[in-house]
């Protein structure tokens, strides 16, 4: 027989799930279920239907009065809207100043040739 | 004679001839004699005794004289001869009556006797009835069940038929069964004998089955959890075996089970259930071995072992299992179970870690010291696994100084960053670590995974 625990953050969304066959200790985590075979024993990747982090990296269940149920797409939605924007790649950055300092030669090039023609004309 | 107007018959008397007077004789009333040439009656109504008639005229009347007495004598005789006829024929009639009452009652009695012949043939063709129905049912119960169904139904629609019938099938039936028993006993010697001849056949072109255990010898056992010395906590130890109770210690050649302990293997699925199988064991260079059928349904079933105490095979949801105690101090260099009732234990060439470790990394898996990179704020990339998992693992994150549930950072591996939980895990890989402490894009961070598909 196996117990399954989950763990969840500040606002019920539960961000790990395991079972005491792999937990060294269970503080912080709620029992939630028990039985036996893989489904229990393996309940981190097989105990939920689907995996418990949607690709977008939101939590898919929440748990409410000690059991676990799946979120509605709205509060998933929600959820996917308030992630933070991520922060500019300085790469992009790179290459905006390597582009400006492409046009800028550039117009260096124009003007020196522009000189050259009234000095030697 | 008739009644007359006021006269009233009281009754009947007749006087009664006894023959020439004899003194001394006793005459009762009405008695007729001769005496002195003349009839005399008696008329005192107590009788007479040595009372001569015409002593007493209140005893004896003279009732004719002499010339009257020869005529009245005739007809007294004549009334006597009647009387005599009558008498005879009353006695004829009595005993005519007589033989007719006992004719009637030996009747009587050969009629109740018939009749009770009669309920008694009544009753034995009740019970007749009674039996041939009893027998039909017998024959039709017969008929419907046995396997051998011709020979029971033919026995039974015998014993239907007759009480001989009924001895006669069932000495055929006994005769049978002890045809069957005999042709049992010539099957299990002939199983023996072929028993032994595969034995030789095997033992002599060296053909061994294939080992249903995984990781069964002990001289290099597949080791991937780094496990060493007595172990008395914990479950899973060298790969595929788990520590069911007692301390078990992993040395160098062999394993040694304390008194007491007991290991488990669990063989995945229940393909095994009902199989013969035999399992067997070396040690200290003697082989032990004992075969068994595996349970059906989940239970355990004991398998005898010469030698040693029993193996258990067992069956429980998604897999089959085989326990194996210790009741004194034992050390086992290998393991095998195998299809059959014949061990080839002894043929079998020293296990190949290689393959072993293949077979064992679809249970569970260290990838260890593995690098990933950060993929955005909070993810972390991971490595694919060597060997496809039997199920969705469960997967656990280890930093390079050993803490569980974090990672390092590459090349510093006191730095570490703790994780959240493994995300959308496969059977063949993890899409990514979700960390619970902000990550660089790009940076790369080094960890192991322990991944366990265990039974």
């Amino acid at each position: 027989m196996y117990k399954v625990y989950v763990k969840t953050d500040e606002t019920g969304r539960i961000v790990s799930v395991n079972s005491d066959a792999f937990l060294p200790g269970t503080d912080g985590w709620t029992l939630i279920d028990d039985g036996d075979g893989d489904k229990f024993m393996h309940a981190q990747g097989n105990y939920f239907p689907h995996p418990i982090i949607t690709d977008e990296g939101v939590p898919r269940y929440k748990l409410v009065k000690g059991k676990a149920v799946e979120r509605t797409a709205a509060e998933i939605s929600a959820d996917i809207a308030a992630i933070p924007p991520p922060p500019p790649d300085p790469l992009d950055a790179l290459k905006a100043q390597v582009a400006e300092l492409e046009n800028r030669n550039e117009m260096y090039a124009d003007l020196i040739q522009e000189l050259a023609m009234i000095v030697y004309a | 004679m008739s009644e007359t107007p006021g006269s009233k018959i009281l009754g009947y008397f007749a006087m009664h001839y006894e023959g020439v007077y004899i003194p001394g004789q006793d005459y009762t009333f009405l008695s007729l004699v001769i005496y002195a040439g003349g009839l005399w009656l008696c008329i005192k109504k107590t009788g007479t005794v040595n009372v001569d008639p015409g002593s007493n005229d209140e005893v004896w009347v003279l009732s004719s004289t002499s010339a009257a007495t020869a005529e009245y004598l005739d007809v007294i005789n004549t009334l006597h001869g009647l009387d005599e006829s009558f008498d005879t024929r009353l006695q004829q009639a009595n005993d005519a009556k007589s033989a007719a009452e006992a004719a009637k009652t030996e009747a009587l009695g050969s009629a109740s006797q018939a009749s009770e012949s009669a309920q008694a043939a009544q009753i034995d063709k009740d019970a007749a009835q009674v039996a041939a129905g009893q027998a039909q049912l017998s024959a039709n119960e017969a008929a419907g069940s046995a396997n051998d169904a011709s020979a029971s139904k033919l026995a039974a629609q015998s014993a239907a038929g007759s009480a001989q019938g009924s001895a006669t099938a069932a000495a055929e039936s006994e005769s049978a069964a002890e045809s069957a028993m005999a042709g049992a006993q010539e099957a299990q010697a002939a199983a023996e004998q072929t028993a032994a001849d595969f034995q030789g056949i095997v033992n002599l072109v060296g053909a061994g089955n294939p080992n249903l255990l995984h990781n069964a010898g002990f001289r290099k056992p597949v080791n991937q959890r780094g496990v060493s010395g007595e172990i008395s906590a914990g479950t899973y130890f060298v790969d595929r075996w788990i520590r069911n109770s007692g301390t078990v210690t992993v040395a160098a050649e062999y394993l040694t089970l304390a008194s007491g302990a007991v290991i488990e293997q669990r063989i995945e699925g229940n393909l095994l259930a009902g199989l013969i199988c035999t399992i067997s064991f070396e040690v200290s260079g003697t082989i032990y071995h004992g075969s068994g059928a595996f349970p059906t349904n989940n239970g355990t079933v004991s398998v005898e072992v010469d030698g040693y105490p029993d193996i258990t095979f067992g069956c429980a949801t998604g897999y089959m299992f085989v326990l194996i105690p210790a009741t004194s101090e034992t050390s086992i260099k290998r393991f095998k179970c195998e299809m059959g009732f014949v061990s080839t234990l002894h043929l079998d060439p020293p296990m190949d870690h290689a393959v072993e470790l293949l077979k064992c990394k679809r249970y569970f898996e260290v990838l260890a010291g593995v690098l990933g990179q950060g993929i955005t704020t909070g993810r972390v990339s991971a490595p694919p696994y060597a060997v496809e998992k039997r199920i969705i693992p469960t997967v656990v994150a280890r930093n390079m100084v050993g803490g569980l549930d974090s990672i390092s950072l590459y090349n510093t591996a006191a730095t570490v960053y703790a994780v959240s939980s493994i995300v959308n895990v496969t059977t063949s890989s993890i899409r990514f670590i979700s960390m619970a402490d902000t990550v660089s894009t790009g940076q790369w961070y080094q960890f192991s995974l322990l991944i366990s598909a265990d039974l």
